[in-house]
């Protein structure tokens, strides 16, 4: 063969190599590239997709096993949140009781207040007692008058270093020495067994009406004067007899104190010695 | 070790009774963790150190409670002499035992105590007490009482394990 058609043959060639690759990228050969890549790919698909459900099927337990761990924690973040939004709503709460002790504490800027937190009740179903959260390492001594912002609660009883007992006004050993508001009647407050209080030895011509205010009026020293006790809701009188009796509505809910304060500045007076000896 | 024991439970049976169980009324009465705590280690029957226990729980309860003239604390030495008693003679109805001791001690304690507010001046009167305060306890107690025992039960076992026979 002679170098001139081997030359020739050798352009004729490269030619229509490029001739093919221009044409193909001007997608002239498209239909025959589909024809021929379509079966691959399908056959790839095929391949692709049982090669992922095997992988799945292996691998798909660890799956489940991570989404069960993860809804776990967030079960518990989500019980921890509600615990959270427990506590907030308590606190909130205690704010507001607390809010309302101080606003009463500032309108009284003679006394001083120490705020103590209910803790307990007397064992004894027959006695209305309750147990505070402050005792003599806070300077609380027996006698001292408990209030709320509302009224009157009661008195010390009992004090130790850290915790108190307070006897409640509708404990049936308490007798309070009382006012009722306008006709400024003296009356006894006493409690009973069932927590409610009512007056007694009220005057018979005593003129007294449903919804007197009843106050203390601090006669014998045991409470300072002036604090709300209760409304009255029922007056018994009988002509017959020496004295009227009501009863009283008191102002605090004894089945609900939480926070209570303590009249850190009065100091109870006895006067057994001034009570004159009985004659023989 | 079972003298020992009576420290902590009573202790913490007295938490419980002042924080918890005294705030769960009905009507006017309620039940009374340590008297069921008492029954339910005096009627077991291999406990041996009873009165140990009933002399911890009264002098708890003079310490702690209001009461006059430690009226809540003696009744209870007098509530494990009943039961200790009631243990003897009744020995093999355990369940009626139990009910027994629970309503008997429910009426013995309340009745100290009536005494008790009575003698320091104080006006009781009978039927409201009953009505309100000591039927309503005894409901309670009698409640309270089975799985109580269970629970000193468990824990007189532990205490008083069983001597195996050879």
């Amino acid at each position: 063969m002679t170098p001139t058609i081997t030359l020739l043959r050798k352009i004729v060639t490269s030619v229509v190599i490029i001739g093919i690759i221009i044409l193909a990228a001007g997608g002239y050969f498209s239909f025959i590239s589909n024809k021929i890549v379509e079966p691959a790919i399908n056959l790839q698909t095929w391949i692709s997709t049982r090669y992922l459900a095997v992988k799945d099927l292996f691998s798909g337990q660890k799956d489940v096993e991570m989404l069960r761990q993860t809804n776990l924690e967030l079960e518990n973040e989500v019980t921890s949140l509600q615990n959270n939004i427990i506590d907030l709503k308590n606190q909130l709460a205690e704010v507001h009781i607390l809010s309302a002790l101080l606003n009463f504490a500032r309108g009284k800027p003679g006394n001083q207040y120490l705020a103590a937190t209910v803790i307990g009740k007397d064992p004894n179903p027959f006695m209305q007692y309750i147990i505070i959260d402050r005792g003599t390492d806070d300077g609380i001594q027996t006698g001292m008058p408990v209030v709320t912002q509302k009224g009157l609660v009661g008195r010390i009883n009992a004090v130790i270093a850290n915790a108190s007992r307070v006897q409640l006004i509708t404990d049936p050993n308490t007798d309070i020495n009382v006012v009722i508001k306008p006709s400024n009647t003296e009356a006894i407050l006493s409690g009973s067994i069932t927590g409610n209080i009512g007056l007694d030895f009220i005057p018979q011509d005593a003129i007294i009406q449903l919804n007197n205010l009843i106050l203390t009026s601090g006669l014998g020293g045991g409470y300072p004067e002036d604090i709300m006790i209760g409304q009255i809701t029922g007056i018994h009188k009988k002509d017959v007899e020496l004295f009227q009796s009501a009863t009283v509505q008191p102002i605090v809910d004894f089945n609900n104190i939480k926070i209570v304060l303590v009249i850190m500045n009065f100091k109870p007076l006895d006067i057994t010695p001034l009570i004159p000896p009985e004659l023989p | 070790m079972a003298v020992f024991l009576a420290f902590p439970i009573l202790g913490f049976g007295w938490i419980l009774q002042l924080s918890l169980i005294r705030q769960i009324n009905l009507l006017h009465g309620s039940a009374d963790l340590i008297l069921l705590i008492l029954i339910s280690w005096t009627l077991h029957h291999r406990v041996k150190h009873v009165w140990q226990w009933a002399i911890l729980a009264c002098v708890l309860a003079i310490y702690i409670s209001a009461s006059p003239f430690g009226s809540l604390g003696l009744s209870y030495l007098v509530i494990t002499g009943c039961t200790v008693f009631f243990r003897s003679r009744f020995w093999k109805l355990e369940a009626v035992t139990i009910l027994i001791s629970t309503l008997v001690g429910t009426f013995i304690s309340h009745i100290f105590m009536i005494l008790g507010q009575s003698f320091s001046g104080a006006n009781i009167p009978l039927d409201t007490a009953l009505i309100q305060i000591t039927l309503p306890s005894m409901f309670l107690n009698l409640l309270l009482v089975i799985p109580f025992y269970a629970l000193i039960s468990s824990l007189a076992d532990w205490t008083y394990p069983q001597e195996l026979g050879i």
